[in-house]
């Protein structure tokens, strides 16, 4: 590893550059003790030659064969047979709770950008008003949708239902939801994440994480839970503390979604306080060589 | 200039039917859905793939399917001579190729009204540029998990004195013709073929033959890295 100090360039910023051929091997992992390895396919692969299955997501017919149509491992609940990839867009469920960041405002709705093929449509009436008022929506309402939600601006919402051409349809009607203020967003994919009820966890560490359906993972400073719902900017100073703990969270989160272990509260609470007891300052979490030490442990951890 | 000297090798030490050392990767960035890069001997491409998201040209929007767009730039010093323009006539029309190859290997229905953007940059070219670029996109379709049919499998084949020779460099284009097909390589289907300079009637049936034959071995190549990635990561992602 070279290690630049003071350089010309960068005068102030002493800086690790690392090799492409230095850097350290993808480990495998391996298999979890006593699995059977996954059944792998890629596009164009045969998965299986008789008929009486049901085709989902992933796969195709063909001459009465199941073909597979994306490169992933193959999972089968009874006769339904899906392939997931390691990769994909947001499919979208009925229910799930999501992170989005608003793209458009139209008349009389917001279009959300939620890492699915289309972007998802959020409708004036399918928001509570700030304050929790309960009436229905007028003109008035309409002209001010942008001091309600901008462009840019992150909020947590809803499926409520899923259109004929695949358009999500998003709902924010109870106060859990809204827009969100302060945090950090990170990006990973939605295959990454497991299935849980319970999509917004306060961590022990100090910090709330919001696991959205889509990929989209939202951390921020516990708050004291408002009943009612604000759409105004939060300006308040986060302590030196809680954002170190955000930074890590997010660097945590990036390291397992970069060796592709299943992203729920158990995994990130594990490796979190992997990363604590090793007192790795926090930047140093995006290293590579110390990424696969901390994903290592974190697997064994899961593991046990 | 001989292309085949009479012991039956090229200017390389290739034999007729022998393929240039092919190595590929996935997933070199985090930033688009997918992404892949690939050497074909000094032919060197990478590809880079976003969406399906939505259309940002409402008036292209198709109902039932995906559109594809594709952009092909090369770089400066890609080549012998410098290129001045990183995109030109001859690389739109390459984009518009590689966009139409995958038209047939894209499951569009799946995807109605949205759009998928394949970005290439050919860094180096050496020959069978086209079908280097081909075969990169593939890859970042399939890291990007974008439902496909098949692979798509690209390769060349040219004609010398009478005999059909595989993937051709730079320098043996220049005395006779590039064919370059695109095939469904579980089908065994061909769903492009692209033919610069002329070649006779004749010849046609057997240079297809090598550069169907060749393509079952592109196939091969990149099937085995795509397993090779998907081990490495899937193994893991069963956990938990």
């Amino acid at each position: 590893m070279i290690r630049l100090e003071k350089s010309m360039i960068f005068k102030y910023l002493p800086m690790d550059i690392i090799l492409a051929s230095e850097r350290p091997p993808f480990s495998k992992l391996g298999q979890k003790p006593g699995t059977r390895p996954p059944k792998l396919v890629t596009p164009g692969e045969i998965i299986d030659e008789s008929t009486n299955y049901i085709r989902g997501h992933g796969t195709y017919m063909e001459n009465g064969n199941l073909i597979a149509s994306v490169a992933g491992y193959v999972t089968t609940v009874n006769k339904l047979i899906t392939v997931t990839p390691l990769r994909q867009v947001y499919q979208g469920a009925v229910g799930d709770t999501i992170v989005g960041r608003v793209m458009q405002v139209q008349t009389s709705r917001w279009k959300v950008d939620v890492n699915s093929r289309l972007d998802a449509e959020l409708r004036l009436a399918n928001i509570q008003l700030p304050g929790g008022e309960q009436r229905r929506k007028d003109l008035d309402d309409e002209r001010g949708m942008r001091g309600l939600l901008q462009e840019g601006d992150l909020v947590c919402v809803e499926v409520q239902k899923i259109g004929n051409d695949g358009l999500l349809k998003l709902t924010a009607r109870t106060s859990k939801f809204g827009k969100l203020t302060q945090g950090t967003l990170v990006k990973v994919s939605p295959s990454l994440i497991v299935q849980d009820k319970q999509r917004m966890q306060n961590l022990p560490c100090g910090a709330r994480v919001i696991f959205g359906a889509n990929g989209y993972i939202y951390i921020t400073p516990i708050v004291v839970q408002d009943v009612v719902t604000e759409y105004s900017e939060d300006y308040e100073e986060v302590s030196y503390d809680v954002r170190e703990i955000i930074g890590r969270l997010h660097n945590v989160i990036k390291l397992l979604a970069n060796h592709s272990i299943m992203i729920s509260r158990t995994s990130v609470v594990t490796a979190y306080n992997i990363s604590a007891e090793q007192n790795v300052p926090v930047k140093e979490l995006l290293k590579p060589d110390i990424m696969i030490d901390i994903a290592l442990a974190t697997v064994q951890e899961l593991n046990e | 200039m001989e292309v085949v000297s009479p012991e039956g090798l090229r200017q390389d030490g290739r034999t007729v039917s022998c393929l240039r050392k092919i190595s590929c990767r996935l997933g070199l960035y985090d930033q688009p859905n997918g992404s892949s890069y690939i050497e074909m001997g000094n032919t060197k491409i990478l590809a880079a793939v976003y969406g399906p998201h939505e259309v940002k040209n409402l008036k292209k929007q198709q109902l039932d399917e995906v559109i594809i767009q594709c952009e092909v730039s090369r770089i400066a010093a890609s080549q012998g001579e410098r290129v001045k323009r990183p995109r030109d006539q001859r690389t739109r029309a390459m984009s518009q190729q590689i966009a139409s190859v995958f038209e047939g290997a894209i499951r569009k229905s799946k995807y109605p009204g949205s759009q998928i953007d394949i970005y290439i940059q050919v860094l180096q070219s050496d020959g069978g540029v086209l079908s280097a670029c081909i075969n990169a996109s593939t890859l970042a379709l399939i890291h990007a998990g974008v439902e496909l049919k098949d692979y798509v499998a690209s390769c060349t084949a040219s004609i010398c004195r009478g005999e059909p020779i595989l993937d051709v460099s730079y320098v043996e284009t220049q005395s006779s013709c590039e064919l370059t097909i695109a095939v469904l390589p579980n089908k065994e289907t061909i769903c492009s073929l692209h033919i610069s300079n002329t070649l006779h009637q004749t010849q046609l049936d057997e240079v297809l033959k090598i550069a169907m034959d060749g393509c079952q071995s592109v196939y091969k190549e990149m099937h085995a890295v795509v397993r090779e990635y998907m081990r490495n990561q899937h193994a893991i992602m069963t956990h938990v």
